[in-house]
């Protein structure tokens, strides 16, 4: 996936503060579309990791963000109180105790069991769930970082930075591959990072 | 922003290798020098190091975001290179091939993929028989086998789909688990057995090991890679292709059996499979190899062939003598000395571990004896004294056992060389083809009983197209065709269906899919008869009018179309009024990101007068005028959006559901909120009002149903089940059951009187295509009897819902039956009991109507407990029915007495014999009646001039004559007593005679077309073929058979045994097709009605029971379209449907009269208080002691039953009598749950009532 260049959508590559003053405007569709894309796959992800199969964590996720967008639309959300990871991470993880109870009375699934644990009336515990919100929370955001950056750069620098950084292949090597200084590989590996050190704060 | 730096700045590499300290001491120390001067390269390096923490972050990111295959070198890159199958990742590799972990993409399972390297498998003759290969090794269906799905050639290379099987390899599973000898030996004897099972059918694996077999999570066996196997049945020049492909020798070094190591594959049979096994044996029990197999490879080879293994004791003490032996046999260098068979090797190991004489050792007396004895644990001394006179009969006897042993060695080594011959020189490929028919079928129906319905079904139906008049793949449909009624299917659209309604008139059905197209449907056929396009986006409801000539359909848009039924065309479209209050985006756009499966589909709904309708908007419901198109309210009270909105039969309540988990109930009049309900813990997605408006449904998606009483909002009762979001509910049209179907393609059927599930459908639970759930919406025909369900799938099914029943119970007769008879026109049956009383039934509508009742009166003294007396089944002929004109016979103590079946009056009695006449039977022209008595004649009448022309003396003198039978031409005669039969022909000369050899026989039949006579007897079921005179038994018919009878059309013979089932038998092969309950009593008297699709039993206990043997065939035929269609997609599938006789079995069918659908007679919900059947419903774990003590722990008083004394009870004929606690003078059976060894269903119970005790009578 990471290999592909992606087509600049302009929203993609969006700040959060950004994103929620757009979501509070009714009219915009386009930006919800954004916001779950974003999102969604982080609650399915932590869903999952506590035990759920992958429908019902989908189902989980797919409540929590509806909870989510209704509220917000309420203007529930205030961001100087709180960040939005937390504020989500009280929905998501509403949602996802919710599925839990749900399974625990069922008995037999008659559906796809293929991806089915017996975790049915195992209750993650609430800081282990809180944590693996976070790691899921941080990897999202250094994904999007990762993805904004690349629209930012020519594709060779960033190119040169998967190479080097990220495959480690030696400088020369990348050097050679790409016809550029191997200098340059460096400068490239640096810019880049140092901009998604810039990015991240925002995109939390 | 320029990032030159100036010329005595170092580089940018130089500074990446100072920070992160790979460069040399003396460059860092020029760095650091110049860091201090140079504010830039300051800069510079704090990024940097700041850099590399965050670079490892985003590593740790791109590994788990990397897919999971390790780059191998040789793995190709794309994903679906095996078409049909998603390469997950790479589990081993062999010198044949690769195995992946796959998933198939049709059917989402996961499966092991092995790909053979690319190779030449050029020449035709290469590739049939390594296609041979693969089908015998996928015809293997064992448990402990792992099966093999599928096999083919993908973009040139060869590959086959198992099951994949989570597990460890044996011998880390043993190491890992510590296990003791007696597992390891268990474990051991399962794996021979699969072994074994595989020899019988002709495949010899050839490269055992312990990496092949697999054992799971649950200690079960797995075998694999059967891919190597030789088949017997190819001619034995034909090497197998892989070894002629890679050129090497097959097999691991270690467990190679010396006639493999010594390079003579010819030489390879099921023996060396044994040795293998041996081999494993011995590692598994002391954890080493027999010989050393390092080294070089011409040393291993030689140690193989000669070297002794190490004897095991010598390893591990714990393994005893017996043990040794066997391991030490089955590591013979010499084949024959070895077990012949995995199998003998399997019954050793159980003999060892029973503490019983070993095989290994048999050759000796001694040994024998001496096991023996210690089994009976006699006292030291008395052991001694025996021992020492038991040494003398030992030798004595040992020589003549030894001896005996070798002769029978011999003469068991001829026949199978015999056989082997015999099966070489028969026609393989036929045989293979049918062999391997069977085996589907086999293969579909245990997946039908197991419950994957849709895939059995699939497979059936393949057969069945292929050959179309065989009884077997019939006989599997329609037992399938029980266990889930479906009449019909019919892919209604690619896209999903989210709607379906009847017309109120019942005949047609209309289904909306999500792209706005209409279909209209003919029942119960599925045809479709139109489709509308209507422009709608996004359809989600679909309601008609009710006089049928409108239809509506809602988007999720909240605009309404009402469309004409009849040309398509859209009469109206009614958008929502705009307004703040009423539409806002956000619950617009609420509505198109909830997944499609959970989207609502109730959202409108008509008024019962037709002039209103309401519909779902946002957060309100709005009723519309139909009569000018405008809105006429806006009802607004929910909290959240509306999901389903009903109208009560009388028109004046509306109920809503919604999204803030309650539901409102309005007065139209008024509209106003008159209660709001609220006890639903999630989104409440449907509602529905009984037929008589009493009672509102509503169910949810907490997996609860919630009945409410509609006048005042009272919650009446809750139904839950399991917990599945419910997404639709239905109501039948007499009120007595609900439908309802939930988002995991199940249907359940409520009872309303007592409120329990009755039935679970698993409609659509087909193999599912992520993300999309088989969500069903449903909707009951206005005639009650069919239920349509419809899927996100787009499959459209309708259900037989309708009390029709294959078996109907003919209640009347005071006594046990004794025998039933068909009329020739197949309308009437005749039934007598022991009584005397003759009874004559009307068949289409299942009531007597004429009863010749001479019965004799009730003994003064009723026997406590009525029970089923076998000897009742000896008087089954004791009522004949004339094939022509309509005349009865029965006897009456010495006498014979004639009926006129018409008027019911005696026509004559004859009298001759000197004691009481016991069988009867009118000749085929029925100008004559042949009849026998207790005093073991046989007395021929001819019928209109009521004189006895002719006396004969029985097959055995002095003994009863029990059956008699007529050849279907007439010339000839058979007559049984006692365990003789005997054969006259016209001639009055007797042609034949024979005697079995084990029990007496009861019944005697002959075929339609005289060649062959069959006769139950205490042993089974055996066919006398009268022109060779060969005798066959039907294998499987082991046991006391009681009756049996022919179809007429000759193609099949039913039996009823001791075990309370009729078992149908396909002629010739005397294959088992069907088995049939007649219920938890005795039954005998078989016959089948004239056109063979009926069929009689009459038995103990007042039972008569009819079994209408083609009922499903209505199914099968609704089916067919279907699968017809199925067939069109698969393009080998459709090169061998048999296209001509597809197409006349079909139009035979259809134009048969349909038989009369029997609506079942008892009630079917009386409310049982005593006992709960949900308490009793893991039958297949289930053992007589736990059963009886929990009858006895509720305080019920088991009487009689019918339960294996341990181990698993076998659900289709288990079942117990007792009489329940509540002091009821009935007594109650529980019985097995039918076809379905399915742990989940309860058992069912009836009520049987006998003649009436006195309360606390004991038990026989």
């Amino acid at each position: 996936m990471p290999q592909e260049q992606p087509t600049p959508d302009p929203l993609t590559a969006v700040t959060t503060t950004f994103l929620l003053e757009r979501l509070k405007n009714p009219a915009d569709h386009a930006i919800w579309k954004t916001f779950t894309e974003r999102y969604r796959p982080m609650i399915v992800r932590t869903a999952r990791r506590t035990g759920l199969g992958q429908e019902d964590a989908q189902d989980a996720a797919q409540m929590a963000l509806l909870a989510f967008f209704t509220a917000y639309r309420e203007g529930k959300y205030n961001p100087e109180k709180g960040r939005l990871r937390h504020w989500l991470f009280g929905i998501a993880r509403h949602w996802i105790l919710n599925t839990f109870d749900k399974r625990k009375h069922r008995q037999i699934d008659v559906g796809n069991t293929a991806d089915q644990t017996d975790f049915f009336s195992r209750q993650p515990a609430d800081d282990q769930l809180e944590q693996v919100w976070e790691q899921e929370w941080r990897e999202a955001t250094l994904r999007h970082c990762l993805q904004q950056v690349r629209t930012e750069f020519d594709p060779r620098s960033f190119r040169a930075f998967e190479l080097f950084a990220q495959e480690g292949l030696p400088a020369r090597k990348v050097a050679e591959q790409l016809d550029m200084t191997s200098n340059a590989v460096f400068i490239a590996k640096h810019r880049i990072l140092k901009r998604i050190r810039e990015l991240l704060p925002e995109m939390e | 922003m320029a990032d030159s730096h100036e010329q005595h700045c170092p580089t940018e590499e130089q500074l990446d290798a100072y920070v992160k300290g790979t460069c040399p001491p003396d460059s860092a120390a020029s760095i650091r020098a110049h860091l201090a001067d140079c504010p830039r390269c300051r800069q510079w390096v704090d990024d940097a190091r700041a850099n590399e923490v965050l670079l490892e972050s985003v590593r740790a990111l791109l590994d788990k975001d990397r897919p999971s295959r390790p780059a191998t070198p040789g793995l190709n890159p794309d994903l679906q290179f095996i078409e049909g199958y998603e390469v997950l990742e790479e589990i081993g590799r062999g010198g044949m091939g690769v195995v992946y972990k796959a998933r198939q993409v049709g059917t989402r399972r996961t499966v092991a993929l092995k790909v053979l390297l690319e190779g030449p498998l050029a020449s035709d003759s290469d590739r049939r028989r390594f296609e041979r290969e693969i089908e015998l090794a996928a015809s293997l269906s064992h448990p402990n086998i792992v099966a093999i799905h599928d096999s083919g050639l993908s973009r040139g290379r060869y590959y086959f789909a198992m099951d994949y099987i989570e597990g460890q390899r044996l011998d880390r599973y043993s190491k890992a688990r510590d296990l003791p000898v007696e597992q390891r030996l268990r474990l051991m004897q399962k794996i021979c057995l699969a072994v074994n099972y595989a020899h019988q059918r002709g495949v010899i694996h050839r490269d055992l090991k312990p990496s092949n077999i697999l054992v799971d999570t649950q200690g079960e066996p797995h075998l694999l890679d059967f891919g190597l196997a030789k088949t017997t049945h190819a001619s034995p020049h034909a090497e197998s292709l892989l070894l002629s492909v890679s050129g090497e020798v097959l097999g691991t070094l270690p467990y190679m059996a010396p006639e493999q190591a010594l390079g003579s594959p010819r030489d390879v049979d099921s023996r060396t499979d044994v040795y293998t096994l041996g081999v494993i044996l011995y590692e598994a029990l002391t954890g080493r190899y027999p010989y050393p197999v390092v080294g070089q490879m011409a040393d291993v080879l030689k140690n193989i062939a000669q070297a002794k293994p190490a004897r095991p004791s010598t390893i591990y003490r714990a393994i005893r003598n017996d043990l040794e032996t066997i391991v030490l046999k089955t590591l013979s260098k010499d084949k024959a000395d070895r077990y012949d068979s995995a199998g003998a090797l399997a019954a050793d190991i159980g003999r060892y571990m029973a503490g019983e004489a070993v095989e290994a050792k048999r050759d000796s007396g001694w040994y024998v004896l001496r096991k023996t004895l210690r089994r009976y644990k006699l006292p030291v001394g008395i052991v001694a004294a025996v021992l020492v006179a038991a040494l003398v009969v030992a030798v004595s006897m040992s020589s003549l056992y030894t001896r005996a042993e070798h002769q029978r060695q011999i003469a068991h080594a001829a026949s199978t060389q015999a056989v082997a011959a015999r099966q070489q020189a028969e026609s393989t490929s036929r045989d293979l083809a049918g062999e391997l028919h069977t085996r589907r079928i086999e293969q579909g129906r245990s997946l039908v009983l197991a419950g994957d319905i849709a895939q059995g079904e699939y497979i059936l139906w393949r057969e069945f197209l292929q050959q179309p008049g065989d009884l077997q793949s019939l006989w599997a449909l329609r037992e399938t065709y029980a266990t889930q009624p479906c009449l019909a299917k019919a892919l209604a659209s690619t896209r999903p269906l989210c709607s379906v309604a009847f017309a109120p008139d019942g005949t047609k059905l209309a289904t909306a899919d999500v792209a706005g197209a209409l279909k209209l449907w003919d029942v119960p056929a599925c045809k479709l008869t139109s489709t509308i396009l209507t422009q709608a986006p996004d359809v989600t409801s679909l309601a008609f009018a009710p006089d049928g000539q409108t239809l509506a359909c809602i988007s999720s848009d909240q605009t309404v179309r009402l469309l004409d039924t009849a040309t398509g065309r859209c009469a109206a479209k009614l958008s929502p009024p705009p307004g703040p209050a009423v539409l806002t985006t956000q619950d617009s756009g609420l509505s198109t990101a909830l997944p499609a499966s959970c989207r609502p589909a109730n959202r409108l709904a008509f008024s019962p007068n037709g002039n209103t309708l309401a519909s779902c908007a946002a957060r309100d419901v709005i009723l519309w005028d139909l009569a000018t198109g405008q809105p006429l309210a806006t009802l607004s009270a929910h909290k959240g959006p509306v999901s389903g909105v009903a109208f009560s039969p009388d028109g004046r309540t509306i109920a809503s559901a919604g999204f803030d988990h309650t539901v409102i109930l309005w007065d139209v009049e008024t509209r106003q909120p008159r209660a709001t309900l609220d006890t639903h813990l999630d989104t409440v997605s449907c509602v529905a009002f009984s037929p008589d408006g009493r009672l509102l449904a509503s169910a949810s998606w907490d997996g609860t149903i919630v009945l409410w009483q509609t006048s005042d909002g009272t919650c009446l009762a809750s139904l839950e089940d399991s917990g599945c979001w419910i997404h639709s509910v239905a109501f039948a049209p007499d009120g007595r059951t609900l439908a309802a179907g939930d988002i995991h393609g199940n249907v359940k059927l409520w009872d309303l009187s007592t409120g329990r599930c009755t039935a679970t459908i698993p409609a659509h639970v087909e193999g599912l295509a992520e993300p999309l759930k088989p969500v069903v919406t449903l909707a009951y025909s206005p005639h009650g009897d069919i239920l349509a369900t419809a899927s996100t799938l787009g499959i459209l099914k309708i259900w037989d819902v309708s009390a029709a029943r294959p078996m109907l119970a003919l209640p009347g007769h005071a006594g046990s039956v004794l025998a039933a008879r068909f009329a020739p026109d197949g309308k009437t049956l005749v039934s007598r009991d022991e009584r005397g009383s003759v009874r004559l039934w009307d068949l289409s509508t299942g009531q007597c109507t004429a009863a010749i009742a001479n019965a004799l009166p009730a003994p003064a003294t009723a026997p406590a407990v009525d029970w089923d007396n076998p000897d009742l089944a000896d008087a089954q002929q004791s009522l004949a029915c004339s094939p022509v004109g309509k005349l009865l016979a029965w006897p009456d103590g010495h006498e014979i007495v004639l009926h006129d079946a018409v008027t019911g009056r005696q026509l004559a009695r004859l009298t001759g014999h000197t004691d009481r006449v016991l069988c009867l039977v009118f000749s085929p022209d029925g100008h004559r009646l042949a009849s026998g008595a207790a005093d073991g004649q046989i007395r021929l009448w001819n019928t209109s001039s009521l004189q006895c022309v002719k006396t004969h003396a029985g097959p055995q003198p002095a003994t009863s004559v029990s059956s008699l039978a007529f050849s279907p031409d007439g010339s000839r005669l058979a007559a049984v007593s006692g365990n003789t039969i005997e054969v006259w022909d016209s001639a009055d000369d007797w042609k034949a005679c024979i005697q079995s050899r084990d029990g007496r026989i009861r019944t005697i039949a002959f075929s339609p077309d005289g060649h062959t006579l069959a006769y139950a007897s205490d042993s089974g079921v055996t066919r006398w073929d009268l022109a060779s005179n060969r005798l066959t038994d039907i294998e499987g018919a082991a046991g006391t058979t009681y009756s049996l009878a022919f179809s007429p059309d000759g193609r099949t013979l039913a039996s009823a045994d001791h075990n309370r089932t009729i078992r149908l038998w396909q002629l010739p092969s005397g294959r088992c097709i069907a088995t049939l309950q007649a219920g938890p009593r005795l039954a005998w008297s078989l016959t089948f009605s004239p056109d063979g699709r009926m069929l009689a039993a009459a038995g103990a206990g007042d039972s008569l029971r009819l079994f209408n043997l083609a009922h499903y065939d209505r199914h099968v035929l609704g089916n067919y379209p279907f699968y017809l269609e199925l067939a069109h997609r698969s393009p080998d599938l459709l090169q061998k449907v048999n296209r001509e006789e597809l197409t006349r079995w079909a139009k035979t069918w259809a134009s048969e009269t349909e038989l009369p659908l029997w609506a079942s007679r008892a009630a079917a919900s009386q409310p049982d208080p005593a006992i709960d059947p949900r308490l009793i419903a893991d039958w297949g774990q289930l053992t007589r002691h736990r059963l009886l003590s929990a009858l006895r722990s509720l305080g019920h008083k088991p009487l009689q039953t019918r339960l294996p004394v341990d181990g698993a009870m076998d659900p289709p004929t288990a079942w117990v009598m007792f009489q329940p606690a509540q002091g009821d003078t009935r007594i109650h059976t529980l019985l097995g749950s039918g076809n379905s060894p399915d742990r989940t269903r309860a058992a069912q119970y009836q009520q049987q009532r006998l003649r009436p005790t006195r309360p606390g009578t004991a038990a026989r």
